[in-house]
């Protein structure tokens, strides 16, 4: 008997999400091939409903312990206030690449040696760290309301960083390719890394103040982390999200729109469910600066006595397990191009900084949008980069900093935090100044 | 378990093989302002083995036990594979050869407690926040973790080893006309469930401080002495040095190597620091790392010079020194990665007082708002106190600090005469089969004084 007959016939309702995984990984370091990795695991995530309330357990597979397990965190569970997904058209996503499934260690190893080769050809004394990895698994969401999704998905991520010659952390000239199928390494972009390098030769920090920032797609994205903090129905229903009663207002720049389309083709994690078996919904959350909604998983949708907009996520902050419940949050976040190259936004920087990477947003009061956090990057002097940055922090308020843009670029890239699924395509965006502090 | 992992080892065509597999049991209850949001159990089960060959290592994570011959051979292979391309010789450090039973006891074991009687401990602490003036919003998060893990490896190893540990976070979020402002709430961090009784005089100053933050303003961005709090200087010294220490974040960074060299000067010579999971009953404290190798006190600062180092076997091979016992995976199936265990600064012979004293315009600083670390580190600041002319004054909010691992080591002038060290703490470190978050590790330390560090703020 298959489980979620056996959860019928002992729990008002169930849900099981199951998630299988297959990954390789090659890691060279210092242009040397340093280990291959692979994966291969499974998870399961039952939900009950029994007696109105709900309980939930992770396990490998699915067994009777699973559901035995549900069933009694149900006896201490919240009153469900709404019911798990039910049948319904789910829109194509087109995440999946068959070919990815097939590759080999093998394969990846000689597309790394590939990209190493031609960077040591350019630059003979350079010592690159380079990551090759492809996955490839499935999503299946089953309830007993009757929701049946399934899903394919694959992805490949190709990451190289150069280390500056007079850096001595762990900072560089880093760029990562991220795809659902085999990704492309260009000539355009290994000359854009070697030249990232060429900016870090020497360490230039601008005096303390407000300056210009320019943030690459990479740091672009992050805005959308500290929006869905705001923008997530638990904050919203609580009435912590400063946004809560301002839809229909402005809360950004005009020049700002921010889509929620996990089907964004480019972008690197399409789905066409999410982690509750609700479709996903394409639609503009922020359009021109003005609030249009809200992100919501089921039970933030019941608090709002509003219809569900599929942005349940099981991901932790940092990891891609499905251990943790359900909760809203972008699943592809699309920040809208503008009109100019990023190459003309810099060249127009007369004192500035470039930030290639930041760290510490998660300490951050993102509630209110404060930050402050270390950056990487660029000192940026004429509209030209003169050295990478040092001791360099930026603070302040990201709505407050993120309502006076100068301007988007029109290139976009496939963007994703590290292992997170927090996901989409992002631009270049030129503040117009933020704090910037040099210790 | 043992005899199925060997077996699954046996005959492999390998210089070195070994094979561990997790089997755990998890609690995890959440409340949300009062309602239950989440309440879960986990039984996640998971190994993952390692092989070598011809100086070429290839890792595998995988979950079902009847897997594990498989995998095994699987492994192996891909090992061969590497060793065509491999130009560089990976090796282990020697390791004593154990065969032991390392079993966790404690007096009040969280296993043996009801589901009814930890919720009911969560919605007493939840009560307390909700009813607090001004609050908004409260996440109280309770969690335990029961893992039996077994690990054999080619050269005889056979080890099995048992983690307990529980934990009760809060989070309380309160508002003050526009003022949104967070206060932590955050006890346990070892198998005794006892630790988490009768602690609501923690919990009332987390709330009298959420009270004072609300009406503070935010910093001013700037570079500042501070006086730093035992927690704050525990995540400085884990972010900082501790991260550092590790040697896989140095092992391919040849200028930070150096710099990092045993017996380099690094800080003034009051400063000394230790890595130690011998010390009892805390989130760090183990007898045995992923790797069958026995935990040991290790010295990293002395006196102000580099004194060692955190190996995984790898490592110690690659850099020619002792093996630790450092190498560890937070959850079932991950990759062991060289991991702190109690990182601690120890004691000093300031007072609080004088540090204060010392200081004409500056900040006191506590930590325990989350941080990310590096040669080049940040830290989440839960409040700050303006310091002038000698004495404390009013709190600000949003003080995060920034600030380089050398510059600010050198900055360290006073280190104070009252060490204590985090009950729950976690840490995330990257990893091939994603970050690998660890709730099983500690830091502490006295009160410090840094001359010049960097204040993120608002404008001045």
């Amino acid at each position: 008997m298959m489980l979620l007959d056996k959860a019928r016939a002992a729990a008002d309702q169930a849900e099981l999400y199951t998630l299988r995984r297959k990954t390789i990984h090659v890691r060279f370091a210092e242009n040397t091939l340093d280990r291959v990795a692979h994966r291969n695991t499974s998870a399961c995530a039952l939900r009950v409903i029994s007696h109105g309330k709900l309980g939930a357990s992770v396990a490998e597979s699915p067994s009777q312990q699973l559901l035995d397990d549900a069933r009694e965190t149900a006896s201490f569970g919240q009153t469900a206030a709404f019911s798990f997904a039910s049948p319904q058209a789910y829109p194509d996503a087109a995440g999946f690449n068959p070919d990815v499934e097939t590759l080999a260690a093998g394969d990846l190893i000689d597309r790394v040696i590939d990209v190493k080769d031609r960077i040591v050809r350019a630059v003979p004394k350079a010592s690159a760290h380079l990551i090759c990895e492809a996955e490839s698994g499935e999503r299946i969401l089953e309830t007993t309301e009757g929701a049946q999704a399934r899903e394919p998905f694959s992805r490949v991520a190709l990451g190289v960083r150069l280390p500056f010659p007079s850096k001595s952390g762990d900072g560089g000239a880093g760029e990562r390719l991220i795809s659902t199928g085999l990704v492309d390494v260009t000539e355009d972009w290994l000359e854009r890394l070697l030249e990232m390098r060429e900016w870090g030769a020497t360490a230039s920090v601008p005096t303390s103040g407000r300056l210009p920032v320019l943030l690459t797609p990479y740091v672009s994205n992050l805005l959308t982390l500290t929006l869905a903090a705001c923008l997530g129905s638990e904050s919203v229903a609580a009435g912590a999200s400063p946004f809560a009663a301002q839809v229909g207002e402005q809360i950004l720049s005009e020049r700002l729109t921010i889509r929620e389309d996990p089907t964004a083709t480019g972008s690197p994690f399409r789905r066409s469910f999410d982690d509750e078996g609700v479709a996903v919904h394409p639609r503009a959350i922020v359009e021109r600066g003005i609030l249009n909604g809200f992100l919501t998983d089921l039970r933030g949708a019941a608090d709002l006595g509003q219809a569900p907009t599929g942005n349940a996520s099981r991901r932790t902050l940092f990891s891609e397990k499905i251990e943790d419940a359900p909760m809203p949050t972008w699943l592809g976040a699309v920040i809208e191009p503008g009109e100019h190259s990023w190459r003309k936004l810099l060249g127009g920087m007369e004192e500035g900084i470039l930030v290639t990477r930041m760290s510490g947003l998660h300490s951050s009061n993102l509630l209110q949008g404060q930050y402050a956090i270390h950056v990487d990057g660029f000192h940026v002097r004429g509209g030209k980069p003169i050295g990478h940055l040092e001791r360099t922090m930026l603070a302040g308020n990201v709505f407050e900093d993120f309502a006076h843009i100068r301007a988007v670029s029109r290139e976009q890239q496939p963007t994703a935090q590290a292992e997170m699924e927090v996901a989409g395509l992002a631009p270049h965006i030129l503040l117009d100044a933020a704090q910037v502090t040099v210790g | 378990m043992k005899e199925k992992l060997r077996a699954a080892l046996e005959g492999l065509d390998v210089d070195y093989a070994d094979i561990r597999f997790d089997e755990e049991r998890k609690t995890q209850i959440t409340l949300s302002t009062g309602r239950v949001e989440n309440i879960a159990s986990f039984s996640p089960r998971g190994g993952h083995v390692r092989a070598y060959v011809d100086g070429a290592k290839a890792i595998a994570s995988f979950s079902r036990i009847e897997d594990a011959e498989r995998i095994a051979e699987e492994t192996a292979d891909a090992a061969r594979v590497a060793s065509a391309y491999t130009t560089k010789v990976t090796k282990l450090a020697e390791a004593p050869i154990l065969k032991a039973s390392f079993p966790v006891s404690t007096l009040s074991d969280p296993r043996a407690i009801s589901l009814r009687e930890k919720t009911e401990l969560l919605e007493h602490y939840g009560g307390m926040a909700d009813t607090a003036t001004d609050v908004l919003m409260t996440q109280f998060m309770y969690g335990d973790s029961y893992a039996h893990r077994v690990f054999v490896n080619t050269e005889g190893t056979a080890v099995s080893y048992e983690y307990l540990i529980s934990h009760i976070l809060g989070i309380i979020v309160g508002r003050r006309g526009d003022a949104v402002r967070k206060a932590y709430f955050a006890i346990g961090g070892c198998a005794d469930y006892a630790r988490l009784l009768d602690r609501e005089e923690l919990l009332q100053e987390s709330l009298s401080e959420l009270d004072e933050l609300l009406s503070a303003q935010p910093a001013v961005a700037g570079i500042h002495p501070v006086v730093v709090d035992p927690f704050g200087a525990g995540i400085f010294i884990h972010e900082a040095f501790g991260h550092t220490s590790e040697a896989d974040m140095t092992l391919h960074e040849p200028v930070l190597r150096e710099r990092l060299s045993l017996g380099a000067e690094i800080a003034s010579p009051i400063l000394n620091v230790v890595d130690d999971p011998t010390i009892p009953d805390r989130g760090g404290s183990y007898p045995i790392d992923d790797e069958g190798v026995a935990g040991r006190r290790v010295q990293l600062i002395a006196e102000g010079l580099v004194a060692g180092r955190l190996h995984s076997r790898e490592t110690a091979a690659a850099l020619g020194e002792p093996v630790t016992g450092n190498c560890r995976a937070s959850d079932a199936g991950y990759e062991p990665v060289i991991r702190m265990s109690n990182t601690v600064i120890e004691p000093g012979s300031s007072t609080l007082e004088e540090m204060i004293a010392s200081i004409d315009d500056g900040y006191y600083i506590t930590g325990g708002a989350g941080g990310q670390g590096g040669v080049d580190f940040t830290f989440g600041v839960r409040w700050a106190r303006r310091i002038r002319n000698g004495k404390l004054g009013e709190m600000v909010s949003d003080a995060n600090l920034s600030g380089n691992l050398f510059s600010t080591l050198r900055g360290i002038s006073m280190v104070g005469d009252d060490q204590r060290l985090f009950e729950y703490c976690d840490c995330g470190k990257g990893s091939f089969d994603g970050v690998q978050m660890i709730t099983r590790i500690c830091a502490g330390a006295p009160h410090i004084k840094i001359d010049a560090v960097t204040v993120g703020g608002v404008s001045a």
